[in-house]
């Protein structure tokens, strides 16, 4: 084994990437500081600080060594991550009707948000040693969206229904990056009405089905269930609105600390920033996200390897989809699904998960030039 | 890098920018979203928000005040403290709970449950000590606030409770003036706004309160405090002396129609509602019904000579005190013969009344009752006020068409009577009788006054002076209301006793009366007309012996509070000539007494105070003027005489005046300024 395990080329380090990713954490930050002052729980941000700089040193790490290593172990990767979905469902800690977490002490661990990264390693290893340059017929999508459908059905099954939508979702972006054989691509196509149906009649559970209900008599008729299921999407419209185009100025929002939008912390941070800093901050915060992303493509695009631009694109889908999920379902443009905004949410589970993803990223970033390894 | 064909960069960089502009139409559509909210609605989800996140929050505003007609307060608003919480900034709600009970006498557990609700906003004790405000500041709890909160306070206690009544813990008018002109007072309350959680709990951690509160409207009544005063005092004392189940008196300006007092006993102490029964707090002189007995009889005279019916020199026969009237015998306490109108009324003769109620006819009666004011309301300016009762002549019997004469069969409230007899003090004139006098604003703005209001012509001004006369005989020697008779004035009054009937038994209870007397002062140029109604008096039950000297003794101190100068040269007594003089052209009679009037007056003016003989019993009113209150004090105690204190500083002015003689255990009263001058009311 040849070269250095750990990088030394100053020029090629990612500052740009490192970059936004500090600006929306920092900001992020802000947010959840300012959700909490007035609600009586302003030690909240801190807790998320801590996570940040826990997941950036990660990251770090993450990102130093060649991506080739984890190459190599992707495939284990995805099986631990699958071992452990099966372990949350025997072991797991019930809450709020969902058996999504591992509880240790006062930690609460979600696999299922480390799945999502695991899945596109997983997936990234399976693209890479079989490139099927002439186009990817039927049969060959077959491992892949099996490899994804195991990972959703255990997913659904806590149920998570979020997550595991952002499952089918990532493997599409992925498949849209390879070459798809004419009849592969009507295939996928056609899979998604198919998943739909079955998803809605067999694996959804009611509060889901009735959030989906909610959301579309809310689209249909505004005025009609505020208080009922729409009252969140509700009160996250008026608070965006209320924002206008400046805002309210930084820790003057009400929506948030009043209680008005009791999940503000984790699914509705955007509402509490847009009222906070009205349209311009909220299309500040978009045009940054919609910069990460870009930038995960330049970086795919970059990449020495298959497998590396599979990991960018794979991770970038996975920030877009998370992005547009949650800013839709804040916005009343999609029914709300449990979709946290990255690093703004509140939460270990997702912070760590997100910051896994960048080092990843990064390290792709920083590996690009150097020369693959045994192929 | 991977060394790849041209068609496979080609494809790679199609599918690249497919993902590309896919993602840049999802974000682009998200952005849009931003705008349509942000942007295009945000002035219709402003408004939406703003409905739902900014409460409107009522807060006790300043309620207005209450004052006399001279603007002596009756009803204040004082600042006190309130202590709330909010429970999310508590800490150990347990531990605060146990604090905050050893102080504020609240059960611990109740306090507890309060600080560990899910609220943003609990009361734990309105209203407190400024005591328990201190030792809550001092113990510096996270999460417990202080707010100043309005509260009511009276500082006369019980004086005119009746008239002011008194307002609720949420400022709200629960009784008399204060409900009833509530609007008024109250102000604009929910001024003051907070913002509110989803709960609709009010989240006001950044002072809120008093922000922009807005002060209710000032009410002047028409009341006198001083002479309210004395009136309560008199009524208290004739209730207890002669042992009576409760009592009523008014006090009217017959010109104006102004209430200048108003009292009923029992009464209570408007700072201390939860010790007094509703009992307590009936304004009887608006809401108790009663048969007036012999006072209305004034009423029937007037009736008969102003529709002619009666010519005021003839003489009517007496049935020398018996007569069978249907199936009763009518008896009088005297046995005359023929009367003249003047001695009916002064003799009180039922018989001679059911005589001229004969002549005039139920029709008649009725029509001149009503226009008295009778069985309808005054529209007086208090709650729930009772109409009485006067059934339609088409219901009257001939029986009780004379028994109405002489006032059995008919329901009046003390306030009709007093304004009925207005009328004959005014010269003929019905007056709306008054309670408010104005509401201004707090800025002073005048925002209602109420100026006399002359409701109809009843009588003629010739028929007043004529009944007038005669009511004046009744308070002479041999009259049944010479108790009330009054050194230095005329004293035009009516005793009334009236058996009270008790349902089904009808008048045989013969243990309840209804003793009253109402007259006015002077006579020849009336200023207060004065109601005096007791209830079940057990000592004693005429009229004449329970009622009258109390009257007697409110105009007497009335008047000279008035400055009304007593005119010590008035003929008392001579019923006869009275009587012969009336017989002869009234006119010329009334023309007569003015030029007399005035000659005495003059007279009088010229008799220093020191020359009023002492009568037993009495003392001179020291000089007081100039003098700091201990010393006022201290004279006044060896005088054996009672203080009546206004202000602060040194006596400026003192009622009565320097040397007039004056009854043992009086009230003195004597108004203090700063600087020695009294400025207020003249």
């Amino acid at each position: 084994m040849a070269g250095s395990l750990v990088y030394n080329r100053r020029e090629e380090f990612d500052w740009v990437l490192v970059g936004v990713v500090f600006l929306i954490s920092t900001i992020g930050i802000l947010n959840l500081y300012s959700t909490g002052v007035a609600s009586g729980a302003p030690e909240l941000y801190l807790t998320q600080l801590y996570w940040v700089v826990l997941g950036g040193i990660g990251s770090f790490i993450v990102a130093i060594i060649d991506y080739k290593h984890y190459e190599r172990y992707g495939y284990f990767a995805y099986g631990a991550g699958i071992i452990l979905l099966i372990m949350v469902l025997v072991f797991g800690k019930e809450v709020g009707g969902s058996v999504r977490w591992f509880a240790i002490g006062e930690f609460r661990f979600q696999p299922s948000e480390l799945m999502k990264v695991l899945l596109v390693v997983g997936l990234a290893k399976y693209l890479h040693h079989d490139p099927k340059a002439e186009g990817r017929k039927l049969e060959d999508l077959f491992v892949p969206a099996l490899m994804t459908g195991l990972a959703m059905v255990l997913i659904l099954k806590e149920p998570d229904l979020g997550t595991a939508l952002l499952c089918i979702l990532v493997f599409f972006s992925i498949m849209m990056l390879t070459r798809l054989t004419f009849r592969s691509t009507m295939a996928l196509l056609l899979s998604t009405p198919i998943v739909a149906i079955v998803g809605w009649s067999y694996l959804m559970k009611d509060y889901q089905k009735q959030r989906v209900i909610s959301f579309w008599n809310l689209f249909v008729d505004p005025e009609a269930d505020k208080l009922g299921a729409g009252w969140h999407a509700n009160q996250s419209i008026i608070a965006i609105g209320s924002g206008e185009v400046t805002g309210k100025g930084y820790l003057q929002g009400t929506a948030g600390p009043h209680h008005f939008l009791p999940e503000c912390r984790t699914d509705f941070p955007f509402s509490v920033f847009a009222e906070e800093h009205g349209f311009l901050g909220a299309a500040g915060l978009v045009f940054l996200y919609l910069f990460l992303i870009m930038w995960c493509i330049r970086i795919a695009s970059q990449s020495r390897d298959r497998f590396g631009s599979v990991i960018a694109v794979g991770i970038g889908s996975i920030i877009f989809w998370h992005v547009v999920i949650n800013l839709g379902m804040v916005m009343g443009i999609m029914p709300v699904v449990g979709m946290t905004l990255p690093l703004f949410s509140y939460g270990g589970s997702s912070v760590l998960t997100f910051m896994l993803g960048f080092g990843l990223l990064l390290n792709v970033s920083i590996h690009r030039y150097r020369r693959s390894y045994g192929t | 890098m991977l060394l790849l064909t041209r068609d496979r960069r080609f494809w790679i960089r199609i599918r690249i920018c497919f993902i590309v502009s896919l993602m840049m139409a999802g974000t682009i559509a998200v952005g849009w979203g931003a705008w349509s909210l942000g942007v295009v609605r945000q002035k219709e989800l402003s408004d939406i928000a703003r409905e739902q996140y900014i409460r409107r929050i009522s807060v006790s505003a300043r309620r207005g005040l209450i004052t006399d007609r001279y603007g002596e307060e009756l009803a204040v608003e004082v600042e006190v403290d309130s202590i709330y919480a909010d429970p999310r900034e508590v800490k150990n709600a347990g531990y605060a709970a146990k604090k905050l009970a050893s102080v504020l006498d609240r059960e611990q557990d109740v306090l507890q449950r309060r600080l560990s609700s899910r609220k943003h906003f609990v009361w734990l004790k309105r209203r407190v000590s400024p005591s328990e405000s201190t030792k809550v500041k001092a113990m510096k709890l996270k999460g417990v606030h202080i707010v100043k909160e309005s509260k009511r306070f009276y500082p006369s206690r019980e004086l005119a409770a009746h008239v002011v009544g008194f307002a609720g813990m949420d400022s709200r008018g629960l009784e008399g003036v204060e409900r009833l002109f509530d609007d008024q007072l109250k102000g604009n309350q929910d001024a003051a706004s907070g913002l509110a959680d989803a709960q609709g709990n009010i989240v006001f951690s950044k002072g809120v309160f008093g922000a922009d509160k807005v002060v209710g409207n000032n009410i002047m009544l028409t009341i006198d405090r001083n002479l309210q005063f004395e009136v309560e005092e008199e009524l208290k004392n004739t209730v207890r002396l002669f042992q009576a189940k409760s009592g009523q008196i008014v006090v009217m300006d017959p010109n104006s129609g102004d209430v200048l007092a108003m009292a009923s006993y029992p009464t209570y102490n408007l700072n201390d509602i939860t010790s007094s029964n509703p009992d307590k707090r009936r304004n009887r002189a608006v809401l108790d019904v009663y048969e007036p007995g012999s006072t209305m009889k004034v009423f029937t005279l007037a009736a008969a000579i102003n529709s002619g019916v009666l010519r005021p020199n003839e003489k009517i026969f007496c049935e020398k005190g018996r007569m069978e009237f249907y199936d009763v015998v009518l008896h009088d306490d005297h046995r005359d013969g023929w009367l003249n109108p003047t001695q009916c009324l002064k003799r009180s003769s039922n018989i001679c009344f059911a005589k001229i109620a004969g002549r005039m006819g139920s029709k008649r009666l009725y029509r001149y009752m009503r226009r008295f004011g009778f069985g309808e309301k005054t529209n007086v300016q208090v709650p729930y006020e009772m109409r009485g009762l006067l059934q339609h002549h088409n219901e009257w019997s001939e029986f009780l068409t004379a028994t109405i004469a002489f006032g059995q069969g008919i329901g009046v409230t003390g306030i009709q009577m007093a304004t009925a007899l207005s009328t004959i003090a005014n010269g003929g004139k019905l007056m709306k009788p008054n309670l408010i006098r104005k509401v201004t604003d707090a800025e002073g703005e005048i925002i209602l006054e109420n100026t006399p209001t002359v409701r109809r012509r009843v009588i003629s001004r010739r028929t007043a002076r004529l009944v007038t006369d005669m009511m004046t005989a009744v308070t002479e020697e041999g009259g049944t209301g010479s108790e009330a008779a009054l050194e230095g004035y005329l004293v035009a009054g009516k005793t009334g006793t009236a058996q009270k009937s008790t349902g089904a038994h009808g008048y045989r209870d013969k243990e309840k009366f209804v003793a009253s007397f109402f007259g006015f002062v002077p006579a020849d140029n009336p200023r207060m007309v004065i109601s005096v109604v007791i209830d079940e008096p057990l000592v004693s039950y005429y009229g004449g012996t329970v009622a009258a000297p109390a009257l007697r003794r409110i105009a007497d101190k009335a008047l000279r509070d008035m400055g009304v100068t007593p005119n010590f040269t008035v003929r008392r007594g001579n019923p006869a000539s009275k009587a012969e003089d009336a017989e002869l052209s009234t006119e010329r009679e009334q023309e007569g007494t003015v030029v007399e009037n005035t000659a005495v007056n003059e007279q009088a003016a010229m008799i220093t105070p020191a020359e009023i003989p002492l009568k037993k019993g009495q003392v001179r009113t020291p000089k007081l003027i100039g003098l700091p209150m201990g010393l006022v004090v201290s004279e006044l105690a060896e005088f054996e005489l009672r203080p009546l204190f206004f202000g602060t500083g040194v006596a400026a002015e003192q009622t009565p005046a320097p040397g007039v003689p004056i009854d043992k255990g009086e009230y003195v009263q004597v108004n203090f300024s700063p600087n020695g001058e009294y400025e207020g009311n003249q």
